[in-house]
C-alpha cells in the first residue's frame, strides 16, 4: 500500500521525496507535508531540484539522522542551508516608560539642535562670511519673494472682502457704515496682512528650503562643502535667513494693500461707502505706528521661518521617508511659532500702547 | 559536453534618444557559469545589464532568456522571468524604509505567496549565506557600511534563488580581504546551486572566479571567452588594463 503525491512517494515505510522542492513550489509542498506519517526513513535520491527553500523545508520538517539516498545536488544544498542557519535576534519590546522617555529625549534634543545650530550659524556668519553667495540670494528673493506675489495678491484679496462681506450686516444694524473702514483696514494692516504672508511663505520656503538642504545633506553634499572648508550654514543657511528678511515686510505691504482694496470693493457694493470715502478715511485711521506695527513683525517672521525650514533640512537623514517627515515638521513648526509670535507681538504692543 | 544556453543576444542596439551605446552586439551566456563583464567607464555596461532585466527596451536585435524572447510579452510573462531574476545595483539599493531583513522578507513575499515565518526564516538565512552577522536583520541600510550594504544587496538578490544573478560592480567599496570573500561567496553559490552569474567587475581578482569574460569596447563585445586567452585582444584598452602592475598580478595568478 502507498500514498502518491506530486512530491512525496510513500512505500514501505520510507518516504520518497520527488519533483522540484523550489520556492515556487513551497506552499505546496507544506500543505502535505503533515499528511505523510508512519515512516522510518526519508529518501532524497528522486529530488528533480532544489534550491535553499526545499532545503530549509526537508530540514524543518525531516529528523537529518533520519535521511539517505544519493542525491549530490541535495546534499550540497542542505549542507549550504544547515551551515547558515540562524535565529533571528528578538527585539526587545520597549515598556511604556522607557517609550515615553525616550520620547523626551527626542524632543529634548530636538532643541538643543536647533540652539545649537543657531550658534554655529552666529559664528560662520561672523567667522566666514566670505562663503556668502550673493547669486543664492537674488535668486532665493526671486524664489521666495517675486514667486510668492501671485498667491499672496490672491488670498490678501479674498480676505479682505471677506472680512467686509461679513461685518457689514452688523455695521449696518448699528447704522455705521463708514466704520467698515477701521474694521477692515485696522485689522488687516495690524493682524491680517503679516499672518496671511507668514503662513503662506512657511508653506512655500519653509518646506523648500527643508527638501532641498536636506537632499544636499543625504548626498553628503553637506559634508563636502564642510571638509572643503566652506561653511554650509554661510553658504546655505545665510542667503536664506536674509533673502526673507528682506521679502517679508515687503509681502506684507503688498497684501495690505490689496486686503483693504478687496474690502473697499464690497465696502461700495452692500454699504455704498465711495472709493473716495474709503480713502480718505483709511488714511486717517491707519496711522504711521500702526502700519509700521505690522510691517515690523515681517523681518522677525522671515527670521524665524527661514531658521526652522533650513535647520529641519540639516536634520534629514539617509531613509527616503526622512525628507518628507522634516518638510512637515518645517511647517507645522514655522506656522506654530509664527501664531504664537504674534501673540507676543500683541502682548508687547499693548504694553507699549502702540 | 555542450552547454545549455541561459541567455543569448542577437544583434542587439541600444540607444538614449539618438545616442547610440551598443552596435550589433552578439552575447551568450551559459547555464551554471559566472560571465564577467568588464570595460571602461561608460562603455555601456550598465545599459546592457539594465536591458537582460527587463527595465530598459533595445531599440534593435533580440534578447532571448532561457528560451524566451523578450520582445513583445505580456505583463505575466514579463514577470515570470522577472521571478528567475536576482539584481544587485551599482548602488546597492536597498529600500531604505526597511531594515535589512524586512527588505529581504518584502522580495520574498511580493514574488512568491510564502507564510510569514518562512520567509523570515529564509531572510535570515540569505543574510548568512552573504557573510553578515545575525543582528544585521534588525539594522537599517542607514546604519550599514558601505561594504556591509553591499553585502546585504548580495542578500536580498538571493531572495528568492534566482535562476540568474546579475551583480553590477559587486566588490568596488569593498577592502580587498572582503573583496575576495565576496568572490568566494559567489564561486561557492554557483557551484551548490548551479546559478548562472554576470557580473559587471573593474577588480581585475574578480576575473579569477569567472569562467568567461567578456569585454565591451566600441559599441559592441570584442572578447568573450576564457580568462587565460585575454593576452590575444587586440585592442589598446585592454593591452593597457593588463600591461600595468595589476594587469600583471592577474595574469600571473591566473597561471599559477
Ligand atoms: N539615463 C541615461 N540617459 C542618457 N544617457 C545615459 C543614461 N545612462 C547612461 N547613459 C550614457 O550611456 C553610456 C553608457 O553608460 P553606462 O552606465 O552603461 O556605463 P558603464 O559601462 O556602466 O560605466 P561605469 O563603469 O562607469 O558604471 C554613457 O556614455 C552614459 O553617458
Ligand atoms: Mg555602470
Amino acid at each position: 500500500m502507498g500514498q502518491n503525491h506530486e512530491f512525496f512517494e510513500l512505500k514501505d515505510k520510507i518516504l520518497y521525496l520527488k519533483g522540484k522542492w523550489v520556492v515556487e513550489n513551497t506552499k505546496g509542498i507544506q500543505k502535505k507535508i503533515s499528511d505523510f506519517v508512519g515512516f522510518e526513513r526519508v529518501d532524497i535520491s528522486l529530488v528533480d531540484e532544489i534550491d535553499t527553500f526545499g532545503g530549509l523545508l526537508i530540514l524543518q520538517n525531516f529528523d537529518k539522522s533520519k535521511l539517505s539516498g544519493k542525491n549530490e545536488k541535495v546534499e550540497s544544498v542542505l549542507e549550504l542551508v544547515l551551515n547558515n542557519l540562524a535565529k533571528i535576534p528578538k527585539v526587545k519590546k520597549k515598556s511604556l516608560l522607557l517609550r515615553f522617555s525616550n520620547y523626551l529625549e527626542k524632543k529634548l534634543k530636538d532643541y538643543l539642535f536647533f540652539l545649537n545650530f543657531i550658534g554655529k550659524s552666529t559664528i560662520d556668519f561672523i567667522s566666514k562670511i566670505s562663503d556668502f553667495e550673493f547669486r543664492t540670494f537674488i535668486k532665493d528673493i526671486q524664489n521666495m519673494g517675486v514667486g510668492a506675489i501671485g498667491i499672496v495678491g490672491v488670498l490678501s484679496f479674498l480676505i479682505g472682502l471677506v472680512i467686509a462681506y461679513q461685518s457689514a450686516a452688523q455695521l449696518r444694524q448699528f447704522g455705521a457704515n463708514i466704520f467698515i473702514v477701521d474694521l477692515v483696514s485696522i485689522s488687516i494692516v495690524r493682524e491680517l496682512g503679516p499672518l496671511i504672508v507668514a503662513i503662506i511663505v512657511s508653506g512655500r520656503s519653509a518646506s523648500s528650503y527643508t527638501a532641498t538642504l536636506g537632499l544636499m545633506k543625504v548626498q553628503e553634499e553637506v559634508d563636502t562643502l564642510d571638509t572643503m572648508g566652506v561653511s554650509p550654514y554661510t553658504l546655505l543657511v545665510l542667503p536664506r535667513i536674509l533673502s526673507l528678511f528682506i521679502v517679508m515686510p515687503l509681502l506684507i505691504v503688498f497684501a495690505d494693500i490689496i486686503g483693504i482694496f478687496g474690502g473697499m470693493i464690497i465696502s461700495n457694493l452692500i454699504l455704498g461707502v465711495n472709493y473716495a470715502e474709503f480713502l480718505d478715511r483709511a488714511s486717517r485711521v491707519v496711522t504711521i505706528k500702526s502700519f509700521l506695527s505690522g510691517i515690523v513683525k515681517g523681518p522677525v517672521f522671515g527670521i524665524v521661518i527661514a531658521l526652522i525650514g533650513t535647520s529641519e533640512g540639516f536634520k534629514v537623514e539617509q531613509k527616503a521617508e526622512s525628507i518628507g517627515t522634516h518638510v512637515t515638521a518645517s511647517v507645522v513648526k514655522s506656522i506654530f511659532s509664527v501664531i504664537v509670535i504674534d501673540a507676543i507681538f500683541s502682548v508687547i504692543y499693548r504694553w507699549l500702547k502702540i | 559536453m555542450v552547454k545549455d544556453i541561459i541567455i543569448s543576444v542577437r544583434n542587439l542596439q541600444s540607444a538614449y534618444n539618438e545616442r547610440i551605446i551598443h552596435q550589433n552586439l552578439n552575447l551568450d551566456v551559459y547555464k551554471g557559469e559566472i560571465l564577467a563583464i568588464i570595460g571602461g567607464s561608460g562603455s555601456g555596461k550598465t545599459t546592457l545589464l539594465k536591458e537582460l532585466i527587463l527595465l530598459k527596451e533595445p531599440k534593435q536585435g533580440d534578447i532571448i532568456i532561457d528560451g524566451i524572447n523578450i520582445k513583445q510579452l505580456s505583463f505575466k510573462q514579463k514577470q515570470a522571468i522577472k521571478n528567475k531574476i536576482g539584481v544587485m545595483f551599482q548602488s546597492a539599493a536597498l529600500f531604505s524604509s526597511l531594515s535589512v531583513g524586512e527588505n529581504i522578507v518584502y522580495v520574498i513575499k511580493k514574488r512568491y505567496n510564502i507564510d510569514d515565518e518562512t520567509a523570515k526564516n529564509m531572510a535570515m538565512l540569505k543574510i548568512k549565506i552573504s557573510d553578515l552577522d545575525e543582528d544585521v536583520y534588525w539594522l537599517y541600510p542607514s546604519e550599514l557600511s558601505g561594504g556591509m550594504k553591499k553585502k546585504a544587496a548580495l542578500a536580498r538578490a538571493l531572495a528568492v534563488d534566482p535562476k540568474i544573478l546579475f551583480l553590477d560592480e559587486p566588490v568596488s567599496g569593498l577592502d580587498p580581504i572582503s573583496a575576495d570573500e565576496f568572490d568566494k561567496t559567489i564561486k561557492k553559490l554557483v557551484e551548490l546551486l548551479g546559478i548562472s552569474v554576470i557580473m559587471i567587475t573593474h577588480d581585475l581578482s574578480s576575473l579569477l572566479i569567472a569562467d568567461r569574460v567578456a569585454i565591451i569596447a566600441n559599441k559592441t563585445i570584442i572578447f568573450c571567452d576564457t580568462p587565460d586567452k585575454i593576452h590575444t585582444v587586440d585592442d589598446a584598452w585592454v593591452k593597457e588594463l593588463f600591461m600595468g602592475e595589476r594587469g600583471k598580478r592577474f595574469l600571473d595568478g591566473n597561471k599559477a
